[in-house]
């Protein structure tokens, strides 16, 4: 795992500055997420594995499939180039990493932070607010929610940031309290 | 012992009070592979070098490796419960232990966690294993003796207070002893004792206890084991949380011993943990950093002065100056003293006590080598009787060294030669001493007496040591004060001198030996 992320993260940076110095993050975004689904799809990974295919071959079959796939020629000269120097490096399997590494970078750009709050209940639209407000001010970014339920949690919420988790929730505070008691 | 039931209810009540449970915010990690005790984690962006890492199950691991996708934790202690996938959370701490008088007496494992089952220590204060060692401006230099009790060590290689003195030799010469001895010494001084046992067999960490608990010496010393069976982490970690514990005292003023008991197996335990760390091994399969290893350690036994001890006790202590002595023990193999190790904390340290097993087995106990032994700064720190009289024991010893090789050769020898050598007999015998039996100062200064002034020279070789304890129980019988007035002054003018010589006088010509 963590092995094709340091693959992954020269590939990433290379994409974002080209695709920073065309103006076109989203649409470089979008191509990366199709062809990780492409890279993803166990039909196309037994493809990859056969021993007999050059790498020229790879990308030929690549370019047709994202072709099929969003239904549009591909008039990139770069995105083709990325995808032969990734078939010629033996690369492919580190696309989705490269696309997770291309998104972090992108919403560092934007300012954008993804945070997943769980709770135990359904957040209103003024709580969901109300967090979202919180966050941004302590980290200084604008915050993109996504909310989960989880019953287990009794009561309050868990919140997650990339690495940083806020954790607010009755059941980690009873974990807590029963290894105190313990000690 | 009935338990009282609102005893139990008040405690429980007590630590729901203070419980704290709120919110709270941290970094987590994923761990990606566990083997041999060593964690790699994914995540946890804000974590520090040293910081303690909390996973599933109560444990903790120390962060060692900051990597850019990932980071190195070995685990302290038991691992089987964890695996991979599990959350690891940063707690935001260096790794730290707990201080105070409390631990005096007590057996306790690398992280200050009981384990002589004689119930929890209800300490309130911690400090971080990881100290740095005090600066030049708020040190002083060693001027007070630390007594080891030991004639051969005292005379010869005195040690100072707030001295890094180390012990060495091979395996069976006795390193341990000696240390022990020194802590038996510090019975009634005021010295705290702190020994760390590393990679030691859990019985004889059991028989070390049980030695000092019989010798009466075990109110004043704090055990640090970290047993052979114990991971190489924790045996890793025992001498720097040993340090800090002692440094406690240091830091009220107070004057501590700490034996690293010894740091030839910590540095094996650091190499294993090192090399699964994936670092680069160097000579004999060290990593780079071995000799750091060891000289932050010892460079943490100093004396500082009355102003950083009212500095680091935040003014509760004032004019008063602490000290922390340490006397690491490193084990050589076949008296090799060029290897890796010996020879880096032989330059760290000021001056070494050498014990040889030729010596041990010729039944020179304590073995210690008196040529290759040397004391660097102890000497400014001996009482003054000791000081006058213990440098013709150095002296004799020497000049008998020289001769006795000599000597083999020649047939007839003249007049001079011939009284060296009985003189250097005499004192190789009168340097043995039994263990688990310090001498105080002027008891030492009693024998170092007899043999300085001749008195030995009449005396059968075979019968020193029989005069030796027959001489010490007649100054107990029949001049205690004169005994008690050198012990708490440690004067040597030409009254006492002259005391003595009558006393000893007194004992060759009434005396039974």
């Amino acid at each position: 795992m963590s092995n094709l992320e340091t693959i992954a993260r020269p590939y990433a940076k290379a994409i974002f500055e080209i695709a920073s110095d065309e103006g076109s993050l989203q649409a470089w975004l979008d191509k990366l997420i199709t062809s990780s689904l492409i890279v993803e799809d166990v039909g196309m990974q037994s493809i990859f594995d056969m021993p007999s295919m050059l790498p020229t071959e790879y990308v030929d079959l690549f370019l047709s499939v994202y072709e099929g796939l969003s239904g549009e020629e591909i008039a990139s000269v770069d995105f083709k180039n990325f995808i032969g120097l990734l078939a010629e490096n033996g690369r492919l399997q580190a696309l989705s990493a490269i696309t997770t590494a291309y998104e972090v970078l992108k919403q560092e750009a934007d300012g954008r932070v993804e945070v997943l709050v769980t709770s135990a209940q359904a957040l209103n639209k003024k709580q969901n607010d109300d967090i979202a407000k919180s966050l941004a001010k302590k980290l200084g970014k604008e915050v993109c929610i996504t909310s989960e339920v989880d019953e287990t949690l009794i009561a309050g919420a868990i919140i997650r940031a990339g690495d940083l988790v806020i954790d607010g929730s009755v059941l980690s505070r009873l974990r807590k309290l029963s290894t105190a008691l313990k000690k | 012992m009935q338990l009282n039931q609102s005893e139990i209810s008040e405690l429980i009540k007590d630590r729901i009070k203070n419980f704290q449970g709120t919110a709270e915010a941290r970094t987590e990690g994923t761990v990606v592979s566990l083997m041999d005790g060593i964690a790699r984690i994914h995540g946890l962006a804000d974590v520090m070098s040293g910081e303690m890492v909390e996973f599933p199950g109560d444990t903790f691991g120390m962060a060692l490796n900051l990597e850019r996708d990932s980071v190195g934790v070995v685990i302290l202690g038991a691992y089987g419960h964890i695996s991979e996938g599990d959350t690891a959370k940063c707690t935001g701490r260096i790794l730290e232990v707990p201080v105070g008088e409390q631990l005096l007496g007590r057996v306790v494992n690398s992280l200050g966690q009981v384990i002589d089952g004689k119930g929890a220590i209800e300490s309130t204060q911690f400090m971080p294993i990881e100290r740095i060692a005090p600066g030049v401006i708020e040190r002083q230099s060693v001027d007070q003796p630390m007594q080891t009790g030991l004639k051969a060590i005292d005379a010869m290689v005195p040690v100072g207070r707030g001295q890094r003195e180390l012990i060495i030799g091979d395996r069976q010469t006795g390193k341990s002893a000696v240390a022990i001895d020194a802590i038996i010494n510090q019975k009634g001084t005021g010295i705290k004792c702190v020994y760390v046992a590393i990679g030691q067999k859990a019985s004889t960490i059991a028989n070390v206890v049980r030695k000092l608990e019989e010798n009466d010496a075990l109110a004043h010393t704090i055990i640090v084991a970290a047993s052979a069976s114990d991971s190489a982490a924790l045996q890793y970690i025992a001498p720097y949380s040993g340090c800090t514990m002692g440094e406690y005292f240091r830091d009220r003023g107070e004057d501590a011993l700490i034996v690293y008991d010894d740091l030839t197996k910590q540095a094996w335990a650091y190499r294993q943990v090192s090399l699964l760390l994936r670092r680069p091994p160097g000579r004999e399969a060290y990593p780079g950093d071995v000799f750091y290893l060891h000289s932050r350690l010892l460079e943490r036994a100093s004396r500082i002065n009355a102003v950083c001890v009212e500095k680091y006790s935040n003014g509760a202590v004032k004019g008063k100056i602490g000290s922390l002595t340490a006397l690491p023990i490193i084990e050589t193999q076949g008296g090799d003293v060029s290897a890796f190790v010996p020879t880096n904390v032989i330059s760290i340290t000021d001056g070494q006590i050498f014990l040889e097993s030729d010596l041990f087995n010729a039944g020179i106990r304590p073995a210690i080598n008196a040529g290759l032994s040397v004391s660097r700064v102890g000497g400014a720190a001996q009482t003054k009787i000791i000081k006058k009289l213990g440098g013709g024991v150095r002296l004799a010893l020497a000049q008998y060294r020289e001769l006795a090789a000599f000597s083999q050769f020649a047939s007839d020898l003249d007049e001079a030669t011939r009284k060296q050598l009985e003189r250097g007999q005499r004192v190789t015998e009168l340097m043995k001493q039994k263990q688990y039996a310090p001498l105080k100062v002027a008891e030492m200064g009693v024998v170092l007496y007899a043999a300085n002034e001749g008195y030995l020279d009449d005396v059968d070789v075979n019968k020193i040591v029989a005069f030796e304890e027959a001489l010490l129980a007649h100054f107990k019988s029949n001049n205690t004060d004169l005994l008690d007035s050198i012990n708490e002054s440690g004067d040597y003018n030409s009254d006492i001198a002259g005391k003595i010589a009558a006393a000893i006088v007194d004992f060759k010509t009434n005396g039974v030996y």
